[in-house]
């Protein structure tokens, strides 16, 4: 047990390690951070515009808090979902599949390390990367909305601060929490395949096809709407949306559960995904 | 005749399909320590894929393989640490260090002090590289790197396929006298090579392994120096195998050039002819043949 957790916490650390020294992480990690950025500040002109235009098309209100604290934030979280799907894919598809289909993996076995130790270490620091790439993010955004006032006139949040901090915390945690899927799904295909390319392009296939599909499927029949209601899309969906303390056991939407149903089934899927990919590999060859 | 508590390695019936091709078969062998075992083979004759199974890192589709005693599949991979690999081709993080890669794999073996990584690298000629990346190694470079890897963990048993792949003259020869240092000191070594040059010189026992199957196994001179080869010409040379394995054993003959070798003293010529007659095959031809390790090699794989 105590050697158990050696392992792990070694193997977790090796990971990160070479995380570090890829230059891979760090590309991505400037891609969602230069998306965040264009998103806030074409929020910040639109607020502009409107504030000028004589009769403005959207609420002001709402243009306001999306470039305030802790809007800004919810929307550079909710950004960072979008292109967390394809930056999460990738990398989580290079970190499993690479080390499978170039053999490197087999250095690590031959050390007295389970297969399930090797998996879950990957994942382990996959989502400790995840959660640094969102920290980062998180800061970045409140540099921005701290710095953009001081070039124009922009409006200052009147929240206070307590609630600023807890709302984009909570923000920050809903986001890592969704973006777990597609470093999950990315790994499994990774492992199925052996093969971070078609693990990638599996993942990037299902990120753009996914709203078509489900789509398609609620409106097939009601069978549809309910297999659509229990899919990870519209959880995803709930989790990401959720606003106020109303939605957690029930939804005003009746073709969606609330905050915890929807935790609880991807908690599920989530489960299946790894306890899949630790089954999967246990029973596999490894390529040497 | 070593006890079975100097076992470290047995295969029994290990056996590995894919689908329709039967990469190894029945191939059961035992390497004690201090010795240093050969398994030779031409190139795609499932040597890389009987070390696979017996690293447990491919699935047999039958047979076992026991390490130190235990069976592969019931022990903790902790056993693993006790065997230190080099294998034919090299995989490293190639955008890390040599000394880097080193480091990593010494952390989780959970003997990763920089003074011992540093001895190792001495050690295998790689102290003045150490530095530098992997992707700017040579081949030979490399191979040497995975052998400090393999020396880590202080192996009690050490698995080479085709170690001497890239290296120089200079490293050869430190190779090998490494093998035989190691044997000395009581450690198994498994060499896997196509190179009889390579396995004659520092074996003391070997397989010869042909389609996943081993052809011959036993002490240099038990197979080739030292030992007679009658040589029959029958008419048909398949019936006549048959007829005269079932006097002296499957393992003392074989077909080869489309005659009858029948690895048994000349005393015994007369049981050979009995066997052959008594099936109706007359030779028309019997030789003599003292036999040298590279030509039963030659003939075995040749069949």
């Amino acid at each position: 047990m105590k050697d158990g957790l050696r392992i792990l916490s070694v193997l977790t650390a090796t990971e990160l390690f070479k995380l570090r020294k890829r230059w891979l992480p760090w590309i991505l990690v400037g891609v969602v951070v230069l998306t965040v950025g264009f998103v806030y500040f074409g929020a910040v002109s639109t607020y502009l515009d409107e504030r000028s235009a004589a009769a403005p098309s959207v609420d002001l209100e709402v243009a306001a808090y999306d470039i305030s604290f802790p809007g800004a934030v919810e929307l550079a979280m909710t950004t960072s979902e979008l292109v967390g799907r394809l930056v999460l894919a990738i990398l989580a598809g290079v970190v499993v599949g690479v080390d499978l289909g170039s053999r490197t993996a087999r250095n690590t076995l031959l050390l007295g390390v389970s297969r399930a130790q090797y998996l879950i270490a990957k994942l382990v620091a996959l989502v400790a990367a995840t959660g640094v790439g969102l920290m980062v993010v998180v800061l970045v955004v409140i540099a921005l909305v701290l710095v953009a006032p001081m070039m124009t006139d922009l409006p200052r949040s009147t929240d206070p601060v307590l609630g600023i901090v807890t709302d984009s915390a909570a923000a920050a945690l809903r986001t890592g929490y969704a973006l777990l899927a597609p470093l999950f799904l990315a790994g499994l295909l990774a492992v199925v395949t052996r093969s971070s390319v078609w693990a990638i392009a599996a993942c990037v296939g299902y990120a753009f096809l996914s709203p078509i599909f489900w789509g398609a499927l609620s409106g097939l029949n009601v069978v549809g709407s309910v297999i659509r209601q229990y899919g990870p899309e519209t959880n995803l969906g709930v989790v990401m949306n959720f606003h106020d303390t109303s939605d957690l056991t029930g939804s005003a939407n009746p073709e969606t559960f609330g905050l915890w149903a929807a935790l609880g089934l991807l908690s599920l899927y989530y489960g299946i995904a790894v306890a899949l990919m630790v089954l999967l590999f246990k029973r596999r060859d490894v390529q040497f | 005749m070593p006890s079975d508590s100097d076992l470290a390695l047995r295969t029994r019936h290990l056996t590995k399909r894919y689908r329709k091709l039967m990469a190894v078969n029945d191939v059961s062998l035992d390497v004690y320590r201090g010795e240093v075992f050969g398994f030779i083979g031409p190139n795609g004759s499932g040597k890389s894929t009987t070390i696979g199974m017996i690293l447990g890192l491919l699935k047999p589709t039958f047979g076992s393989v026991e390490l130190f005693g235990e069976e592969l599949h019931r022990a903790a991979p902790a056993i693993l640490r006790r065997v230190g690999v080099v294998f034919e081709t090299q995989a490293y993080e190639s955008y890390l260090s040599g000394k880097d890669n080193l480091e990593l794999l010494a952390r989780i073996a959970g003997n990763g002090s920089a003074e011992r990584v540093g001895d190792l690298l001495e050690q295998v000629g790689l102290g003045d590289d150490a530095d530098r990346k992997v992707k700017s190694y040579s081949l030979g470079m490399r191979q040497r790197l995975s052998l400090a890897a393999a020396l880590l963990n202080d192996p009690v048993l050490l698995v080479l396929d085709e170690p001497t792949n890239g290296l120089d003259a200079t490293g050869i020869l430190d190779l090998r006298t490494m093998m035989a240092d190691l044997a000395q000191q009581g450690t198994a070594v498994f060499l896997a090579s196509h190179l009889l040059s390579e396995v004659e010189k520092v074996c003391d026992r070997l397989a010869i392994v042909r389609n996943g199957s081993i052809l011959a196994q036993g002490r240099p001179s038990e197979l080739g120096e030292g030992e007679q080869a009658m040589l029959v010409r029958v008419s048909e040379p398949d019936k006549g195998l048959i007829a005269v394995q079932g006097v002296v054993g499957a393992e003392r003959v074989m077909v080869a050039d489309g005659r009858l070798r029948v690895n048994v003293p000349q005393e015994r010529a007369e049981e050979v002819v009995a066997a052959l007659v008594d099936e109706g095959l007359y030779p028309t031809e019997i030789t003599y043949e003292r036999n040298s390790l590279e030509k039963v090699f030659r003939e075995v794989v040749a069949q």
